[in-house]
Order: structure tokens, then C-alpha cells, then sequence
């Protein structure tokens, strides 16, 4: 029987050691903080610039993307390549007609860039006569509510001596300034995500996306995590519940997890999964009441990460090959 | 599990034919997120959002647990909606990193715009102590089986809910139905919406302590392109507590809220 595009939870953990897991651009670029809860925050944009990334890394084109090859110095010539493209693989030109997309080259869009099947997109409509412009709106099949700190986290800061090179002035060439670094020592981070098959459908996302976009959140991570600002980050634990039919209100998979510090520690001072246990049990009761509507679970799980708890008794589980 | 609610057409059970005799049919449930974001429609350089869903909000919530399109407006037309916020929320500001829209251009939309990017304070609304951000939401209508669809909907909807923004993802949870009736004015206690122009405290010379009252424009039926067709100046108490009032608009008296009405606008 061919699979069908599911409607899905998903649930994803990763650790962030003596990193900066998404920078604040209004707090001098401190970690994402709720300070009255204490806990750690992170956009669901940071977490699908990951994926977009990976996709990138691949050869693949991408349509949020900040960085351009050298041959790209705007987005004018950005739009001429796109349009030559689709002249040269279709024969025919595009635009906008009136306050409509071209279907056609919406069409075509939509096949080249895997990531706005995944997370939509919105497009520009340029007015034409005297019709007003506009954008034109494709709601991604895939949404992360923010991620946060599982446990309370505390932020530090360095300062940091910069050199760098400048234009020379008489032979002064040599520039340096300081500046301020901020971390966290350790954070468990958990997004909970989900599928839409009925936005999937409408942007023909396929089941082969869904497998980029469980590589990309677990091996983009990692890829991702090369920069200063961004290493130490390792994914930790990846569920995805398929729901046979419509969503269930499992509500929150993050709310039946419960971080346990070991050895005394105080929730702010663990600093590895060594210092902790994750607590499970209310997660496993959440899936339990709703089993006979899970068609499956993917699920992987990093070796080292401690958990209690998790049980998925009469649910069909497919482990993740990473 | 999902409980069995009557099916499209039909009267509530017990109830009179199609609700008739001002009869009608109400479905409460408890909408629940992480994180909440109503945007006032009227901002622009800072994103602030309404302590509640605004009606546009709640019915394009109720759309998509049907699986509707832009056509929900007209399949949902001549319902009444009330919420109140359930518990305590709290505001939560983060900046977010948006693309500099004005005309819509490609360059503006990569960033790539000399202007390209601007950061915009966005404010969340969280639930205290990390517990969930939670509304009661009151629907009414006369068409019963339209009720019973909207409630299998929400157990088991066909788009993911979400409260606002596609990413504040949602849930919900307590969905009953019950009996009511819509009047026109009422004195007493009450909670829900009322219109700004038609409500008055009682008791003003010794308000209740502890009680807030937020009021605001509302956007209450939105255009094609998503602009606000129809806003009406609302008021509501921030927690949701009920107000002495004497009211001269919409009420729906709802069977096992004896006493206290819940204020009402039709969308």
C-alpha cells in the first residue's frame, strides 16, 4: 500500500554546551532568554535555518538564504537566474497577472525549492497597470513552536579582545576592539513541531522531504554547529508521532517531560547529560491515551542521553537510521 | 477519546426543532498553547498582541479545524463568539529578525534590500511558571448540527490549531455542548466580551478589587486580503474574573452557568 503524507507531532531535543544557541539581535546578541521563567529560547526560525543550510550544503537551492555565491551580488540578478532558469527548462516567460501568481511557475517553484514545501514561503506580486501588488502566501506543511530550556539556565559573558584587518593608513593596518560573549554552560533544548497533511497536499510536499527534514534536524545540527557562536550543540532525541487520520489533542509533548538532576545538582548547575535524567512517564501516558489513533513513531535516540520512562507498548515504533 | 456529538442538520439532543424558540445550541472549549500572539491589527513598527484571541482569530481557528478555506467566513457567518483567558499569562517580548516589506519586491523579501532587515519587538503571551497560556471560547448558533461538526472538529482537526501565528501551536481540550439563549441587555454578573459603548460597572463606587478591565479595537471580520473588515471596540476583563455589570448588548445565558451571562459578539 503506498504511504500517505501523515498528519504528525514532532518532538525534538538537542543539548547546547558553552554555546549560543540563538542570539538576540535587541540583547547585544545574548542567548535568547526568558528571565522571569529562566529558560532558554530558541526561534523556530533558528531551528529550520539548520535545515535550510543542509539543504544548501547538498547542492540544493533554498529560498530563505542570506548568503550568496560569488557570482550573486543581488537579488535583481538572483530573480533574472530564476526566471532564465524556468525560460530554459520550460520554454516559457513568467510573471505576475494581475494581483495571480503564475500558476505555472508557482508550480515549478514549488518542485525546485524543498524548503518552501516544508516551511512556506511568501512571494512578491509585482503591481502591473493599475493593479495594486501583493504577496502571495504558501503556509508551510511544517511549524516548530519556539524551542526552550527544559530546566532553568543561566547566562555568562567574556570579554573578548578582536583583531582584525583594515584599510592601511600610512602603514597603520592593524585594527582591534573588545567585545562581549555570551553563553550558556548547558541547556536541553526541546522543540515540539508539526505535519500538516492537508498543507502538505497544497505545496506537494512528498515523504522524501520529510526524510530531509529529519537529516537536516540531526545531522544539520551538527553541520551547523562548526561556527564559535554555534558549537557544542549535539541532537539528543528525535519523536515523530503519525497520527492515522486528524491531529489528537496530545497537546504539548514537551509538557510530559521532566528533567532530574543527579548527584544533588541544582537544575542550573548541570553542565552534561551526565547530570541528569529525563523523565518520561508523562509522555508515554499522553501517547498511551491516544494509541489506537498513532498509525507509528520514529524515534531516535542518542546513546548518552539518560531516559526514564519512555514507553511505547502497542505503538508501531520505526527507529531512525542516523 | 472522542465524545459523540450530533450530526450535521440536527437539533441538540433534547433540545427544540433546529434550536427554535431562541434556542440555541453552545459549544465551550479550552483553547491551550505554549505561546500566544493576537496581533493588534493597528501596529506596525512593535508586534503587540490582545490578551485574547480577537473574533477574526476564533473563527479562522474554528475554519481550520474543519479543514475550510477562505471560505470559512460565509460557512461560520451568524455565529456568536466570547472568550476569556483562563489562569494567569504573562507578556513575553522577544525582537525578531523580519524582512523589510514595501513594496514586495524579491529584494526586500531575500533581505538583500539596503533597508533589508528590521528588528521588531514581538510580544508573546506565556502561561505562568511555564504551565500553558489557556482561553475558555464560547460558541453559539442555532444550527445544532453545525455545533456538533465544529466540536468533532476541534478533537481531531484537519489543519494543526494554533493560537495566532502558524508557529504558537495549539490545542483543545473540555469540549462540551450545552443548551442557551441569546438576550439583549443584562444586569448581573458576566464574563466574556462586551461592547465598549453599551457596558456599565455597577457598583462603580466600590469597584471590586483585583478586577482590570482591557479595552481596545477588535477585529471582528477580516477582507479577502486579510484586512479588518469590521472592528468593534471591545472590552474584557484581563484575567478573565467575572464583572457586576449592567449591559445593554448581547448576552448568552448558557445551561449550568446559572447566574452569570457571557457577552457575545456575532460574527
Amino acid at each position: 500500500m503506498k504511504e500517505r503524507m501523515p498528519n504528525a507531532e514532532i518532538l525534538f531535543l538537542y543539548e547546547a554546551k558553552d554555546t549560543n544557541p540563538n542570539g538576540d539581535p535587541d540583547a547585544e546578541n545574548r542567548p535568547r532568554m526568558d528571565y522571569v521563567g529562566r529558560r532558554l529560547l530558541v526561534s523556530d526560525v533558528r531551528l529550520k535555518r539548520y535545515v535550510r543550510d543542509y539543504l544548501l550544503a547538498r547542492g540544493e537551492d533554498v529560498w530563505v538564504r542570506t548568503r550568496e555565491d560569488g557570482s550573486r551580488t543581488d537579488a535583481d540578478g538572483r530573480l533574472e537566474e530564476l526566471k532564465a532558469l524556468y525560460r530554459q527548462e520550460t520554454g516559457k516567460e513568467t510573471g505576475a497577472k494581475k494581483k495571480d501568481l503564475d500558476p505555472e511557475f508557482l508550480a515549478w517553484y514549488l518542485r525546485r525549492f524543498r524548503d518552501v514545501r516544508l516551511f512556506g514561503a511568501v512571494l512578491p506580486i509585482k503591481a502591473e497597470g493599475e493593479a495594486k501588488g501583493g504577496t502571495g502566501q504558501f503556509v508551510g506543511p511544517v511549524q516548530f513552536d519556539w524551542g526552550y530550556s527544559l530546566h532553568p539556565v543561566e547566562v555568562y559573558t567574556a570579554t573578548i579582545a578582536s583583531q582584525f584587518a583594515g584599510r592601511t593608513e600610512g602603514g597603520k593596518g592593524e585594527h582591534g576592539t573588545f567585545g562581549k560573549d555570551h553563553r550558556v554552560h548547558y541547556a536541553l533544548i526541546a522543540f515540539w513541531g508539526r505535519v500538516s497533511a492537508l498543507r502538505a497536499e497544497r505545496v506537494g510536499l512528498a515523504l522524501e522531504d520529510l526524510d530531509y527534514l529529519e537529516r537536516g534536524l540531526l545531522e544539520g545540527l551538527l553541520e551547523g554547529s562548526t561556527t564559535r557562536s554555534k558549537v557544542g550543540q549535539t541532537p539528543l532525541l528525535y519523536l515523530r508521532v503519525d497520527w492515522r487520520e486528524g491531529f489528537r489533542p496530545l497537546g504539548d509533548p514537551r509538557d510530559g517531560l521532566r528533567v532530574r538532576p543527579e548527584g544533588g545538582k541544582a537544575p542550573e548547575a548541570i553542565r552534561s547529560q551526565a547530570d541528569y535524567v529525563l523523565e518520561a512517564e508523562g509522555l508515554s501516558e499522553r501517547l498511551a491515551r491516544y494509541r489506537e489513533a498513532v498509525e507509528r513513531v520514529r524515534l531516535w535516540q542518542h546513546p548518552g542521553l539518560k531516559v526514564e520512562g519512555l514507553s511505547l507498548e502497542g505503538v508501531r515504533v520505526e527507529e531512525v537510521g542516523f | 477519546m472522542a465524545a459523540s456529538w450530533p450530526e450535521g442538520g440536527g437539533a441538540f439532543p433534547g433540545g427544540g426543532e433546529g434550536g427554535g424558540g431562541g434556542l440555541l445550541t453552545v459549544l465551550r472549549f479550552v483553547l491551550k498553547g505554549k505561546r500566544a500572539h493576537f496581533r493588534r491589527f493597528y501596529t506596525n513598527s512593535s508586534a503587540l498582541t490582545y490578551p485574547v484571541p480577537p473574533p477574526s482569530t476564533l473563527l479562522g481557528l474554528l475554519g481550520a479545524a474543519r479543514g475550510l478555506g477562505p471560505e470559512f467566513a460565509e460557512d461560520l457567518s451568524g455565529i456568536y463568539l466570547s472568550v476569556r483567558p483562563l489562569g494567569g499569562q504573562r507578556p513575553l517580548f522577544q525582537t525578531v529578525n523580519y524582512l523589510f516589506l514595501k513594496e514586495g519586491t524579491l529584494s526586500e523579501l531575500r533581505g538583500l534590500y539596503k533597508d533589508g532587515r528590521t528588528q521588531i519587538p514581538l510580544q508573546f503571551l506565556v502561561g505562568e511558571e511555564g504551565r500553558a497560556v489557556a482561553y475558555e471560547v464560547y460558541v453559539a448558533s442555532h444550527d445544532a448540527g453545525l455545533m456538533g461538526d465544529l466540536a468533532r472538529a476541534l478533537e481531531a482537526p484537519a489543519y494543526p490549531l494554533s493560537l495566532g501565528p502558524a508557529f504558537a501551536l495549539g490545542w483543545v481540550e473540555a469540549v462540551t455542548l450545552a443548551r442557551g439563549e441569546v438576550l439583549e441587555g443584562w444586569e448581573g454578573e458576566g464574563i466574556g466580551w462586551w461592547r465598549a459603548d453599551r457596558l456599565q460597572l455597577r457598583n462603580l463606587k466600590e469597584p471590586p478589587t483585583g478586577v482590570r478591565l482591557y479595552r481596545d479595537r477588535f477585529p471582528v471580520a477580516l477582507g479577502p486580503d486579510r484586512s479588518p473588515r469590521r472592528v468593534e471596540e471591545l472590552a474584557l476583563e484581563v484575567e478573565g474574573k467575572p464583572l457586576a455589570v449592567a449591559y445593554e448588548g448581547l448576552v448568552l445565558e448558557v445551561e449550568g452557568l446559572e447566574g452569570c451571562a457571557v457577552g457575545v459578539v456575532r460574527v
